[in-house]
């Protein structure tokens, strides 16, 4: 069942072919509205990679130890964020206890990760494409170091285009579409060097 | 059939929610109940069990230790630091504590108490002096309007009880809430009475425009009502080791002063005192007949008012111009003298200056900018 | 669009009563980085900077500190400091502080005044940050501008 791809390849799958943000569009919404500072953004994504990579190792255990198991799967997305919500939860409390620098810069974006669909999607897609333990960690790590590079790429080109001149309207949502669709659309050059998806 | 699977995903999920609703229950009381915790001072000197997740000012506070604050927990003014040699998590200043810690200070584990959050049982060192802070809830007996914008606050204190200060300290007055301003708000106000005078304390309080505790003094106060401050605090006090000393302020920067006057003049100290108080306009002077009498009564005594710009009408025959002016002018040298001075970050900047100029030096000036 | 955690946190200390009477935000319900974005907006429009503004504005106020308090002419102005004990921490916790001191500018040709604290001169330098509508410290950026007659044809419009 599990498909017979390497997990290093995966990993890099995840970051360049397959982002979940410029390939497959997942997490969009605090990608946009987060991404007007670089600061805030690069912290954003680190948060993100974080929750990525804890959460597709829980899902894997929920899903192969509690779901299959019991004969849950057609209840699996309520599951799996639920677990995402526990998890982010208990994380901003370790976060804040163990590390209080780490809590100071990211612990506030804890929260808005927890409806970020990249983080249920990556956990789908290892679900649907019978990723085992080490594939679904290596995926959701790429995964979310795609987007934190997704997001800096923007908020960096966000922040050198707040000083220019636009035309009326441009500036805001409609330049970060248009921004990330030519991006993506570079990013398809990428295609073909691997395939997982 | 059907009421079996609704059964079953009723019951597997209200498990699962169950179930996560229990861990992080335990994660919260394991990880956000930093419980008790154990405060060890000056080592093994005092030994305090605290409840944990406040800052270490406000904690010590509780416990009343308290540690100087002018900016009330805000990190703009680094008085309140503290040396903390243990429990507080790899010693990473963090950003907001960067600006008023040098690098000895960061060697010698000095933080500020008002940016940690106790969480753990911690070593703390803690200067001698400031077990010698207390709290008292004071009555308000006057008020009086001393120009259009100061205030001076004459504050009894409980019966039986005293505070003794060094002339030229400051004490944290707390406000209540009211209008806009929800919580209590401490700031740091020096006491501009006699240091002899062990029963009261007279404060003078400038309405800063959209200040939270100088607005509450100016409309919220009245007489009879309850104060509650805590001191005495700070390094600005009577150092003596000359035979002149120089004294500037400006606005309620005169508070510090009054009081050094008074002490040098009640202890009969032999130096000689010259005070260089400035004001923007005639009506911004004021304890002009106190400081002539003082001035005439004392002849080691000199009182230099300088207006800026004067009134017309108000015929002001004193000088005129910045302070500085008649700093530059008046004072020659630094010569066995020492500089004291109160006032806003201009004024003392501009004043520094002058004196270095003449000879001043760190160890001769001292200033309060609070 | 939401607000970002990040300007919820710092709306806590701007609010009314946090760290002055006033609070910085007025009654504007807007998020902070909208108040922010609007605002650079408006600038990119009269093509001027924040950075120039803030230069401008730092400029007057230091030759009406040189003048102690004092009113000075500086040819197309008369500006006046006055100035208050202690420090005002700045709401964006970038660790800076400024002091308590206000300028008050005339325009000789208009008769027209504005005034701006050392903070507003900070959090427009730096944080693009003119106060939300309603506040009574608010600066309107082509207000501003146009008062402080920028761009010039003989400045850059850019920092």
């Amino acid at each position: 069942m599990r498909p017979p791809i390497s997990p290093w390849i995966i990993f890099l799958a995840s970051i360049i072919t397959s982002n979940m943000i410029l390939a497959n569009f997942l997490g969009m919404c605090s990608y946009l509205s987060v991404s007007t500072e670089y600061k805030t953004a690069n912290g954003l994504g680190m948060a993100v990679t974080m929750v990525l990579v804890l959460t597709s190792a829980l899902n894997w255990l929920v899903y192969e130890y509690v779901i299959v198991p019991l004969g849950l799967v057609y209840l699996q997305y309520i599951i799996f964020i639920m677990v995402i919500a526990a998890l982010v939860q208990i994380l901003e409390m370790a976060m804040d206890r163990f590390l209080p620098e780490m809590h100071a810069k990211l612990g506030i974006f804890l929260p808005l990760i927890t409806v970020n669909c990249a983080i249920l999607g990556a956990t789908l897609f290892q679900v649907i494409r019978h990723y085992d333990f080490l594939q679904s960690v290596l995926f959701g790590l790429g995964s979310g170091l795609g987007w934190w590079l997704a997001i800096d790429m923007l908020a960096a080109m966000r922040e050198k285009l707040a000083k220019v001149k636009l035309p009326p309207g441009v500036s805001g949502p409609a330049l970060a579409f248009i921004i990330t669709g030519v991006v993506a659309m570079a990013f398809i050059g990428f295609s073909g060097i691997f395939v997982i998806q | 059939m059907d009421f079996m699977i609704v059964a079953k995903t009723v019951g597997s999920l209200a498990l699962v929610s169950g179930v996560l609703a229990v861990i992080i229950s335990i994660a919260d009381k394991v990880l956000n109940n930093y419980g008790q915790c154990k405060l060890d001072i000056n080592q093994g000197q005092k030994q305090l069990t605290v409840e944990g997740g406040s800052s270490l000012l406000s904690t010590l506070a509780g416990q009343k230790i308290f540690i100087p604050s002018a900016c009330g927990g805000k990190a703009t003014c680094g008085l309140c630091k503290v040396q903390v040699l243990s429990g507080v998590g790899a010693g990473q200043v963090l950003p907001t504590e960067e600006p008023y810690l040098s690098e000895k200070e960061r060697a010698e584990n000095y933080r500020l108490s008002c940016q940690i959050k106790v969480k753990s049982d911690m070593q703390l060192l803690i200067p001698e002096e400031l077990f010698n802070i207390r709290e008292f809830i004071c009555e308000l007996v006057e008020l009086e309007d001393m120009t259009y914008d100061i205030k001076r606050l004459r504050l009894k204190l409980p019966p039986g009880e005293e505070i003794s200060f060094k002339a030229g300290q400051f004490v944290q007055l707390y406000s209540k809430p009211y209008g806009k301003v929800k919580e209590e708000v401490f700031r740091a106000y020096s006491i501009s009475s006699k240091a002899s005078e062990k029963d009261h304390l007279e404060l003078l309080v400038r309405l800063v425009p959209d200040g939270l505790c100088t607005t509450w003094v100016h409309t919220a106060l009245k007489v009879g009502d309850q104060v509650r401050v805590s001191g005495p605090y700070g390094e600005f006090y009577l150092r003596g080791d000359c035979e002149e000393l120089i004294m500037v302020a400006g606005g309620s920067g005169l508070a510090p002063i009054r009081s050094l006057v008074y002490d040098v003049i009640e202890k009969g100290l032999p130096h000689k005192m010259r005070f260089f108080f400035g004001a923007n306009t005639v009506k911004d002077l004021y304890y002009m007949e106190e400081f002539a009498r003082i001035e005439k009564d004392y002849p080691q005594f000199t009182f230099i008012p300088c207006v800026a710009t004067p009134e017309a009408e108000a015929n002001w025959q004193g000088e005129t111009g910045f302070v500085t002016v008649a700093l530059e002018n008046q004072v020659d040298s630094g010569q066995g003298k020492e500089a004291y001075l109160c006032g806003s970050p201009g004024m003392l900047s501009a004043c520094i200056r002058i004196l270095k100029s003449k000879g001043f030096t760190s160890d001769t000036i001292f200033f309060d900018e609070f | 669009m939401k607000e970002n955690p990040r300007d919820a946190l710092l709306r806590i200390d701007m609010e009314a009563g946090r760290l002055i009477k006033d609070g910085f935000l007025g009654t504007d319900p807007r998020p902070l980085s909208e108040i922010i974005s609007q605002d650079l907006d408006t600038l990119a429009a009269l093509e001027v900077s924040h950075v120039i503004l803030g230069e401008a504005m730092r400029q007057l106020t230091r030759k009406g500190m040189a003048a102690m308090g004092e009113e000075v002419d500086t040819g197309d102005y008369l500006v006046k400091t006055e100035e208050y004990m202690g420090w005002l921490g700045c709401p964006f916790k970038d660790a800076r502080r400024a002091a308590k001191r206000n300028t008050r500018v005339t325009d000789k040709a208009t008769g027209q005044q504005m005034r701006w604290s050392d903070l507003s001169i900070h959090l427009i330098e730096e944080h693009a940050f003119f106060q939300g509508k309603g506040s009574p410290f608010r600066l309107e950026p082509e207000a501003l501008a146009a008062f402080l007659r920028l761009p010039r044809p003989d400045r850059p419009a850019e920092a």
